[in-house]
C-alpha cells in the first residue's frame, strides 16, 4: 500500500520524462535457493521533502510486529504496545539510538527515523525481542514476502541502484539494474554468506557452553 | 622327654602362631598397601573431580558474571557508543564485585575495545581468537595471557543482536592451588607443557620440588586423565588448555603421606605378632606344663607300682583325658594290688586245701626261726603224710583222694594256734609248725593229732579210716636252717612210715647217713667200672652129712675216701636210685664166673632184690650167665628177702616160675621178719627158708628163740622146704640147731665172708675139716 501510494507521489516529480511507469518484482533466495522472507529490496534514490505517512512497529505476544520494517528516510514509526505488559523497547543502532522506556499501549512517542541504515529493535526487559526497522533513501521499496517477492510498482525508466537489505546478511547488498518504460521486471537475487537467523537462539545448554572450550 | 615335649608345643604353638600372624600381616599388608594405594588413587580422581567441579565451578561465577555484565543495560549502552574510558571503569567495577583479575570488552571483530589491563599484541591477537561467540551466550576457556594462566569466560553483548564481546577471568594462581589443596588435600600444580617450554605456573608445590615435576613430566610425558604411580607419587594429569600453549593441572599424592598411616599399621601388627608370639610361648608352656606336670605325676605314681606301691595317691584330679588317665591308674592300683595278693596267695597256698604251700613254707618257717632266735623259743615241725594214701587214690578216684587231702588238711589246721603254720607240702605230704614246743610237747601234740583221725572220715556215702605217719623234729635240738629241719622231719617220716611207729622224733646221725647216700649215688656207677666193688663169700656148710659146701655171694664197696661201705647201705641206695638191677647183674655175673670152677657140690648163692623180681629179662640174663660160666643151674641159689618177697609176691610170681624153671634154687631170705603167711609161702616156688639171724645170734640162751627156730625148722620141713640158719656164732648153736634137724649153717663160726682166695683155701681145709669131723 505504501509503495503505491509512494508511487503515486513520485509521478509528479517524474513528468518531465513523459515515459511510463516499470514494475519490479525481485526475488530473494538463500544460498540453497529457497525463498528469503524479510528481505527488504529498495531501488535507491535522491531524497524528496513529500510526506511521510507514520508507520507503526507493534508489539505482540512479546514479539515486535512485524519483524521487519522498511520505511523511508524521516518516517516516524509509532510504536504501539498491544501486549498487556510493558516494554522497554531501545536500540543502539547508529542509524538511530533511541529508547522508550517501559510503556503501556500507544503511549509511547512516535519515533524519527532520520538516517538510512538498519535499526536493531530491542527490548530491555525482554531479551528474546528483536526487530528490524530499515531505514531506506527510497521510493520504491518492499520487504519480501514468505515467498521471498518484494514488488516494487510505478518506477519509472531508468537505471538504479536495487539495495537488498536482510537480518541476516552482514553488508547492504547493492546491485545496478535498468527498467524500461512499462518494463514488468522480475530479478532474482541470490544471496550467498548468509548469517545465522539472529533469533534463532543455540539450544545447547549453559554447562555445554561451559565445557565447550 | 618333658622338655621335648614342651618344646614340640611350644614349637607348633608359636610356629602356628607365627605362620598365622605373618600370613594375616602379610595378606594386611598386601590388602591394606593395595587399598591405601586405591584409596589414594581414588582421592586422587576424586581429587580431579573436585578440581573440575572448582573450576567449573568458578566458569559458572564467571559465566554468571559476564552475562550479568553484558545483560546491562547501561553496559550494553556503553559498548555500543564504544566509549573506551566509561567501559574500562564499567569492567573495573564489575571485576572487583566478583574479584576477577582480568575483565576485557572486543568489537565483534575481536578489537579489544576496553580493558582492565594494557595488554601485549600477541595476547590481543589471540583473544581475538578467542572472542568468537557467534551467537552464543557465552564462552568458558583456560588460557595464557601475558604468560599467566586465567579462567576466561567472554559472552556476546547483545543490543539486541551482538555489538560486543565482555570477557572475564580469574588468574589461576596461588589462590586457587590453595583452595584446591585444602578440599582435596592434594598438591596441585599448574604447569605450560610447551615442548622445550615447560614451566611451573602456579602450585602447592613447594619451590625445590617444581623442577623435579617438570623433568618427570618432560621424560614420562604422561597420559591425560590417568592416575600415573611413581615411586614416590601418584600423579593425575589433567589438561586445561591447549591454545595458545598446552597448559595442564597436576594433581599429585606423596606416596610416603599416603603410605604413612600404613606404616603406623606396620608397626602396629609386628607388635601384634610380637605380642601373640608372647601369649602363645605362655600359652604353649602352660599347655605343655599342664601335660607334663600329670604326664610326671603318673610316671612317679607308675614308678612307684612298678617297686610294688599301689596305694600312692595319684595327684592329678583334672577333669580331661589326663584326669580319667589318673583315675585309670588308681582303679589299676587297686586292681594289681588286689590280683598281686590273689596271685601271690595262690603262689603261696595250695589250692586244694588252702594251707601253706611248700615255697611258702621256707620263707614262713625262717621268719619263725628268726622269732624263736629271738625269743630264744623252740618250735617243732611235724611232717604228716597220709598212710597208703595211694592206695586211696588208686582204688577210689583222684577226687576222692583230693577230698580225703582237703579234709586233713581241715583237721590239721583245726589243730594249729594263730603261731602255728600248717603246709602242704606234696601230694599227701603236710607239714606242721608248732610254735613254743619241745620233744616232748610236739609228740603230745602229735598223738592228739593221731586221736583226731581216729575217727573215719566221711565222704558221702563212704567211709574212709585214714592213719597218719608223723615225723617230728625240734628247733634248735634237730636243727637251725628250715631245709635241714624239713630234711630231717622227712628222714624222720621216713622212718615212722618203715617202722609203722605212726611217731618218729628225728634221731641224731639220720641225716648224715641219709646224706652219705645221696652222696653215694652219684658215685655208684663209677664205683662198678673202678673195681671199687668186690665179692665176698660167706661159706655155708650142710648139715646132713652129704659134704655138700655153698658160699653166699656178698657184694663189698670199698670206697677210696670213705673206705668200706655198709652193703645194707648202699644196697639200698641202688634200690632208691634204680640201679639196683645193673648192681644185681654185676652181681651175678661175677658170682657165676668165680663159682663155675668150684667142686660140682659147692653151690652159689646170690641175693636179689625185690624190684629184681620185676625185672621180666632177668632170667634170660641169668641163663646166659650160666651158659657162659659153663655152670649147671643146680649150683645156683638165688637168696630173696621175705619182705621183698611179700611186698611183690603177685607181680613177682611169674618171674619166679621162670627162674625156677632154669632149675636153679630159690630161697626165702630173712625169714621171720616179714609178714609171710603160710599160704603164700606154700604158692611160692621156693625150696628154702633162711633163718633171720636175729633168731639165732642168743639161741643157746634164749628159749622163746629155740621154740621160734625149732617151729621154724619143722613148719619148712613139712612145707618140703630145706632150712638154713644164718648168724651161728658158737658150737652150742651148732648143736642146738642140728639138733633141730636145721640142713644148713652159716655164721662166724665156721667163717666170715670172705675174698674169692680165702674162700677156696676154706673149701681145701673144710675138705680137711669134714675129713676131720667124720
Amino acid at each position: 500500500m505504501f509503495p503505491i501510494k509512494a508511487g503515486l507521489c513520485a509521478l509528479g516529480l517524474l513528468l518531465p520524462a513523459l515515459s511510463l511507469a516499470a514494475e519490479l518484482t525481485v526475488e530473494v533466495r538463500g544460498p540453497e535457493g529457497q525463498a528469503l522472507e524479510h528481505a527488504v529490496a529498495a531501488l535507491l534514490s535522491e531524497a524528496d521533502d513529500s510526506d511521510r505517512p507514520e508507520a507503526v512497529m507493534d508489539q505482540r505476544d512479546r514479539q515486535f510486529a512485524p519483524y521487519v520494517l522498511a520505511v523511508r528516510t524521516n518516517t516516524l514509526v509509532r510504536f504501539p504496545n498491544s501486549d498487556d505488559i510493558r516494554h522497554h523497547v531501545y536500540s543502539f543502532s547508529p542509524a538511530k539510538r533511541f529508547e522508550l522506556r517501559l510503556y503501556h499501549g500507544s503511549t509511547a512517542e512516535p519515533v524519527l527515523f532520520d538516517q538510512a541504515g538498519k535499526v536493531s529493535l530491542g527490548c530491555n526487559i525482554h531479551d528474546a525481542m528483536l526487530g528490524y526497522i530499515y531505514v531506506v533513501d527510497s521510493q520504491w521499496y518492499d520487504v519480501s514476502d514468505s515467498d521471498g517477492r518484494a514488488v516494487l510498482a510505478d518506477i519509472p525508466a531508468g537505471d538504479y541502484d536495487l539495495q537488498i537489505q536482510h537480518p541476516r546478511l552482514a553488508e547492504p547488498l547493492v546491485q545496478r539494474i535498468s527498467l524500461a518504460a512499462d518494463d514488468t521486471l522480475n530479478e532474482t537475487i541470490e544471496l550467498e554468506a548468509l548469517g545465522p537467523d539472529p533469533r534463532a537462539r543455540e539450544p545447547e545448554s549453559d554447562l555445554q557452553r561451559l565445557f565447550d572450550r | 622327654m618333658r622338655r621335648s615335649y614342651l618344646a614340640k608345643v611350644l614349637l607348633s604353638l608359636l610356629g602356628l602362631v607365627v605362620l598365622v600372624e605373618l600370613a594375616s600381616y602379610a595378606t594386611t599388608r598386601l590388602v591394606v598397601r593395595d587399598s591405601v594405594a586405591d584409596n589414594a588413587r581414588r582421592e586422587l580422581l576424586r581429587g580431579g573431580e573436585v578440581f573440575a567441579q572448582l573450576m567449573q565451578a568458578r566458569a559458572e561465577q564467571l559465566s554468571l558474571s559476564v552475562q550479568v555484565l553484558t545483560d546491562d543495560f547501561g553496559f550494553k549502552e556503553a559498548v555500543a557508543l564504544a566509549d573506551e574510558g566509561t567501559l574500562r571503569s564499567a569492567l573495573e567495577n564489575h571485576a572487583a564485585r566478583i574479584e576477577a583479575d582480568i575483565a576485557l570488552v572486543t568489537n565483534l571483530d575481536g578489537e579489544l575495545v576496553a580493558s582492565t589491563h594494557a595488554l601485549a599484541p600477541e595476547s590481543r591477537e589471540h583473544l581475538a581468537r578467542r572472542t568468537d561467540v557467534s551467537g552464543r551466550a557465552s564462552a568458558h576457556s583456560s588460557l595464557m595471557i601475558d604468560g599467566r594462566p586465567y579462567q576466561f569466560v567472554v559472552s556476546a553483548v547483545r543490543a539486541p543482536e551482538p555489538i560486543g564481546v565482555a570477557g572475564l577471568g580469574f588468574e589461576i594462581d596461588n589462590q586457587l592451588t590453595r583452595d584446591l589443596k585444602r578440599l582435596t588435600g592434594l598438591d596441585i600444580s599448574f604447569v605450560s607443557l610447551d615442548a622445550g617450554d615447560e614451566r611451573y605456573l602456579s602450585g602447592t608445590l613447594a619451590e625445590e620440588a617444581r623442577e623435579p615435576l617438570l623433568q618427570k613430566l618432560r621424560e614420562q610425558q604422561p597420559a591425560p586423565e590417568q592416575v600415573v604411580t611413581s615411586d614416590d607419587t601418584m600423579t593425575l594429569l589433567l589438561p586445561v588448555a591447549q591454545e595458545p600453549t598446552s597448559m595442564a593441572a597436576v594433581l599429585q599424592v606423596p606416596l610416603e603421606q599416603v603410605m604413612a598411616p600404613f606404616d603406623r599399621l606396620n608397626g602396629q601388627l609386628l607388635w601384634v605378632v610380637f605380642g601373640f608370639s608372647l601369649l602363645a610361648a605362655a600359652l604353649a608352656f602352660l599347655l605343655a606344663r599342664s601335660v607334663t606336670r600329670p604326664v610326671r605325676a603318673l610316671a612317679d605314681v607308675a614308678r612307684r607300682m612298678a617297686s610294688g606301691y599301689y596305694d600312692t595317691q595319684v595327684p592329678v584330679t583334672s577333669r580331661d583325658e589326663l584326669g580319667e588317665l589318673a583315675q585309670g591308674f588308681t582303679k589299676m592300683q587297686t586292681a594289681i594290688s588286689e590280683r598281686e595278693q590273689q596271685i601271690l596267695y595262690q603262689a603261696q597256698h595250695d589250692r586244694l586245701t588252702g594251707l601253706v604251700n611248700r615255697s611258702q613254707l621256707f620263707p614262713e618257717m625262717e621268719s619263725v626261726i628268726e622269732r624263736a632266735k629271738w625269743t630264744e623259743s623252740r618250735f617243732a615241725l611235724l611232717v604228716i603224710d597220709v598212710d597208703n594214701f595211694t592206695r586211696v587214690n588208686d582204688a577210689l578216684s583222684p577226687e576222692i583222694g583230693d577230698q580225703v587231702l582237703a579234709e586233713v588238711a581241715r583237721r590239721l589246721a583245726a589243730e594249729t594256734d594263730t603261731d602255728d603254720i600248717a603246709a602242704r607240702l606234696g601230694s599227701d605230704e603236710f607239714a606242721l609248725v608248732l610254735w613254743e614246743a619241745d620233744t616232748e610237747r610236739a609228740v603230745s601234740a602229735a598223738e592228739t593229732l593221731l586221736a583226731r583221725f581216729a575217727d573215719d572220715i566221711h565222704l558221702e556215702d563212704l567211709n574212709l579210716g585214714v592213719d597218719l605217719n608223723i615225723g617230728l623234729v625240734v628247733y634248735p635240738d634237730h636243727g637251725a636252717e628250715p631245709e635241714t629241719l624239713l630234711r630231717r622231719a622227712n628222714l624222720a617220716l621216713g622212718q615212722a612210715r618203715l617202722s609203722q611207729q605212726r611217731i618218729t622224733v628225728y634221731q641224731a646221725g639220720w641225716d648224715e647217713r641219709h646224706l652219705r647216700r645221696l652222696a653215694l649215688f652219684g658215685e655208684f656207677r663209677q664205683a662198678l667200672e673202678e673195681d671199687q666193688i668186690s665179692l665176698n663169700y660167706q661159706p655155708k656148710l650142710w648139715l646132713d652129712g652129704s659134704g655138700h659146701r655153698g658160699a653166699e655171694a656178698l657184694v663189698r664197696w670199698h670206697h677210696p675216701e670213705l673206705g668200706s661201705i655198709n652193703p645194707e647201705e648202699f644196697v639200698a641206695v641202688a634200690e632208691s636210685t634204680g640201679q639196683i638191677g645193673l648192681l644185681t647183674r654185676w652181681v651175678l655175673k661175677a658170682a657165676i664166673k668165680d663159682a663155675a670152677p668150684w667142686p660140682d657140690d659147692t653151690s652159689l648163692a646170690v641175693n636179689l632184690s625185690a624190684l629184681d623180681l620185676l625185672d621180666d629179662d632177668l632170667p634170660d640174663y641169668i641163663d646166659q650167665c650160666l651158659r657162659e660160666a659153663g655152670m649147671s643151674a643146680g649150683r645156683l641159689c638165688l637168696e630173696i628177702t621175705e619182705s621183698a618177697i611179700m611186698r611183690e609176691a603177685d607181680k613177682s610170681l611169674n618171674n619166679l616160675e621162670r627162674l625156677r624153671e632154669l632149675g636153679l634154687s630159690l630161697s626165702i631170705d630173712d625169714f621171720g621178719t616179714g609178714y609171710s603167711s603160710l599160704s603164700q609161702l606154700k604158692k611160692l616156688p621156693v625150696s628154702e627158708l633162711k633163718i633171720d639171724k636175729s633168731f639165732i645170734l642168743n639161741l643157746d640162751r634164749s628159749e622163746d628163740d629155740q621154740l621160734i627156730v625149732r617151729s621154724t625148722i619143722e613148719l619148712g620141713h613139712t612145707l618140703g622146704l630145706q632150712i638154713t640158719a644164718e648168724g651161728v656164732e658158737s658150737q652150742a648153736i651148732e648143736a642146738l640147731l642140728e639138733a633141730y634137724g636145721c640142713d644148713r649153717v652159716q655164721g662166724f663160726y665156721y667163717s666170715r665172708p670172705v675174698p674169692l682166695a680165702e674162700f677156696l683155701e676154706w673149701l681145701n681145709d673144710n675138705h680137711r675139716m669134714k675129713a676131720h669131723a667124720r
